[in-house]
């Protein structure tokens, strides 16, 4: 039987050793080569009523369907292959690219062309659920000599669409290639430069681009030893829309100039440009957001460690926001206004620590601010409740967590056997504490009083849960002039599970305030 | 009955994982047949910056062949010799697919027609058509062999006192 299950797992591991084999040789072919530009569906239908349905094929085929591009209401479903070097205008009452429908073009394995613009000029609507994927092909490594290949990235075509509605919730980009890298055998290699981006117009009295995403980025240049390639030109993003501009969840990116204009806006989701013209409402933007945090409230006192959840409301009647940056209580993130829904945001703190403060600095998309911050915060901390003078009466705490209490020499405790380095002897111990930790970590646990009485001195000892082995002890001399120090702390190296805190008044002439930490290091 | 040396399996997976960043991060997508092919986006090269600047040219050559000596190793769990003959053979492997790229007329034309419609067989014309032949990537192959073999060498030695 024994000699069965040696067998199964002989042959279980020489499966395993054809199958790395073969991993190791589609590694090989799988990660080398190229040649992507997708592939080309072909079919074609057609659809009365007005409407013509494109389920995919090249700009001949389109054209079979009307040779001057000019339809009523077209819907691409499929995959509209452009040619190399074309720019074409397609004129329609309404164009819709459905989720499965997309304008490109393609290139077989040597050829390293631009790419093509397209010119879409709509009476009425213009929906983008699909993509315009016009962006220029990457450049490649290549040695000296090589015929094939081509180092430098290729330039992006433009986009440009006029309507009356424009909504994009897919794609367009229309970025330039990345730049290959040149080797020379024997010598440093060069990054070659990126291609140029194309440019992106979008026209219409209204424009969503809810959801949907601008890529006109520039082409980076490549890498190589003897120095990168320069990235390509950038390209601009024209955003015109005569009454409303809305993008909720979306993105803009444009290298160059990014012309905004739009008599009123709706606008949460980073635009990212290299220089912006922008008209709202018939002016420049240079009014920050508006900001307001919702809650917690002035004046409220939130509990150490507790989780905080805050919610602050933001808008921006210009650019729209683009962050929101959110500090205090030990917590400093910034959120992107994609996270931000219905003109809300909401945060949530997982363990408050100090400082007691909270401001929300929220950023527009022309980089005007503006601040909100509460006043009047304070933190709130567990509170010692008597009795808890014996391991099994000890408070339970939680971790982490900040414990103020009181301790002198005459309260009720218990009598304990401590030991101190090689000394050990019963004494009393006064106040008692219980917390559990769920992981093996370390854990530092303080104890810090004012040391009212020049004589004080105060001791901590750790415990397992029963309270009768001792894990771990801190018994400075605190009162001693050459040391003046009015702090215990135990670091400790705790696996999961409950455990007992002893505090100790070894001198307390008058009741002392303490305060107990119980965190990770 | 030989076991497995999970340690040595452990370092090829992490260095197959970590080469494959080179892919999804500093390559443009339309040069990666297992990215361009995937049926979802998995590219990052346009979304974060370069990672690996030009260290990353001839690093996945590098990592392919360590991880892979390191891997085989590791199921086969043999001697001195044993991983000598494993670094041989990766090496060769490596090197012929290298090599390939140079004599592009005469790789393609052994292929034989069936590949074409296999999915990662159908990208090995392409491999040899478009992949550029280079000196430093043999010499990154070369290295991530010997560097392999020593990684052997050393996680062995741990496994037998361990065992003693």
């Amino acid at each position: 039987m024994k000699k069965t299950g040696n067998m199964f797992v002989k042959n279980l591991r020489y499966l395993c050793l054809v199958g790395v084999i073969a991993l190791g040789l589609m590694t090989i072919v799988g990660t080398g080569g190229g040649g992507g530009g997708g592939g080309t569906s072909t079919s074609t239908t057609t659809t009365g009523g007005g409407t013509t349905n494109f389920a995919g094929g090249t700009l001949d085929e389109l054209k079979a369907l009307s040779p001057n591009l000019t339809f009523d209401d077209l819907e691409i479903s499929g995959k509209l292959v452009l040619p190399h070097y074309s720019s074409e205008t397609i004129s329609v009452n309404s164009l819709t690219i459905t989720s499965t429908g997309s304008i490109g073009y393609t290139y077989s394995t040597c050829e390293y062309v631009d790419a093509p613009s397209i010119t879409i000029d709509a009476s009425e609507e213009v929906i983008i659920e699909g993509s315009i994927s016009l962006y220029g092909r990457s450049g490649t490594r290549v040695t000296s000599g090589a015929t094939c290949n081509s180092c430098y990235g290729q330039d992006g075509g433009n986009v440009t669409i006029s309507a009356e509605t424009i909504t994009v919730s897919g794609s367009i980009d229309n970025h330039g290639g990345s730049g290959g890298t040149l080797v020379f055998s024997g010598y440093p290699s060069s990054g070659c430069s990126g291609g140029a981006s194309g440019n992106t117009s979008l026209m219409a009295t209204t424009i969503d681009l809810s959801g949907g995403t601008v890529n006109t980025r520039a082409g980076s240049g490549g890498y190589g030893g003897g120095g990168s390639g320069s990235s390509g030109a950038a390209g601009t993003v024209d955003l015109i829309a005569t009454d409303l501009f809305k993008m909720i969840s979306g993105s803009v990116y444009s290298s160059g100039e990014l012309t905004l204009q739009a008599e009123q806006t709706e606008i949460y989701g980073p635009i990212t440009y290299g220089t912006m013209i922008e008209t709202i409402g018939g002016a420049t933007d240079n009014t920050p957001p508006d900001v307001v945090i919702q809650s917690p409230q002035d004046n409220s006192a939130i509990q150490w460690g507790d989780s905080l959840d805050v919610t602050i409301q933001v808008s921006d009647s210009g650019t729209g926001v683009n962050n929101l940056q959110v500090t205090g209580f030990g917590y400093d993130e910034t959120h992107s206004a994609t996270e931000v829904i219905n003109g809300v945001l909401t945060v949530t703190i997982a363990a408050v620590t100090t400082p007691a403060s909270l401001s929300v600095t929220a950023t527009d998309n022309k980089g005007n601010n503006d601040t909100a911050s509460l006043t009047g915060l304070s933190m709130a901390y567990t509170q010692e409740s008597e009795p808890n003078d014996s391991p099994s009466g000890a408070q339970v705490v939680d971790f982490p967590d900040i414990i103020e209490g009181k301790i002198q020499k005459d309260d009720a405790g218990t009598d304990t056997l401590l030991v101190y380095g090689s000394v050990s002897g019963t004494e009393t111990v006064e106040d008692w504490y219980t917390f559990t930790v769920d992981s093996y970590a370390t854990y530092d646990i303080t104890l810090d009083f004012s040391g009212s009485d020049s004589t004080t001195d105060i001791d901590l000892f750790l415990f397992d849960s029963s309270g009768a082995t001792q894990l771990g002890q801190s018994y400075v001399d605190n009162p001693n002039p050459a040391i003046l120090d009015y702090t215990e702390s135990i670091r400790a190296y705790l696996d999961t599970g409950t455990y007992i805190i002893g505090i100790q008044a070894y001198i307390v002439a008058s009741e002392e305030n303490y305060t107990l930490t119980i965190a990770s290091p | 009955m030989q076991r497995i040396n999970k340690t040595q399996i452990l370092i090829g997976t992490i260095g197959l994982l970590f080469g494959s960043l080179v892919y999804l991060i500093d390559r443009p997508p339309d040069q990666t047949y297992f990215v361009y092919s995937s049926p979802i986006n998995i590219s990052l090269s346009n979304t974060i910056p370069s990672l690996f600047a030009s260290i990353g040219n001839s690093l996945p050559a590098f990592l392919h062949v360590f991880s892979f000596i390191v891997i085989t190793a590791g199921l086969i769990f043999c001697n001195k010799k044993g991983y000598l003959i494993i670094c041989l053979s990766w090496f060769l492997v490596d090197s012929a697919f290298e090599v390939g790229q140079k004599f592009t007329t005469w790789s393609t034309s052994i292929l034989p027609n069936w590949f074409a419609g296999i999915p990662f067989l159908e990208n090995t014309e392409n491999y040899f058509q478009k992949g550029t032949f280079d000196l430093l990537d043999l010499a990154a192959i070369a290295f991530g062999t010997v560097i392999a073999y020593f990684v052997l060498i050393t996680t062995n030695k741990s496994k037998r006192k361990e065992t003693i």
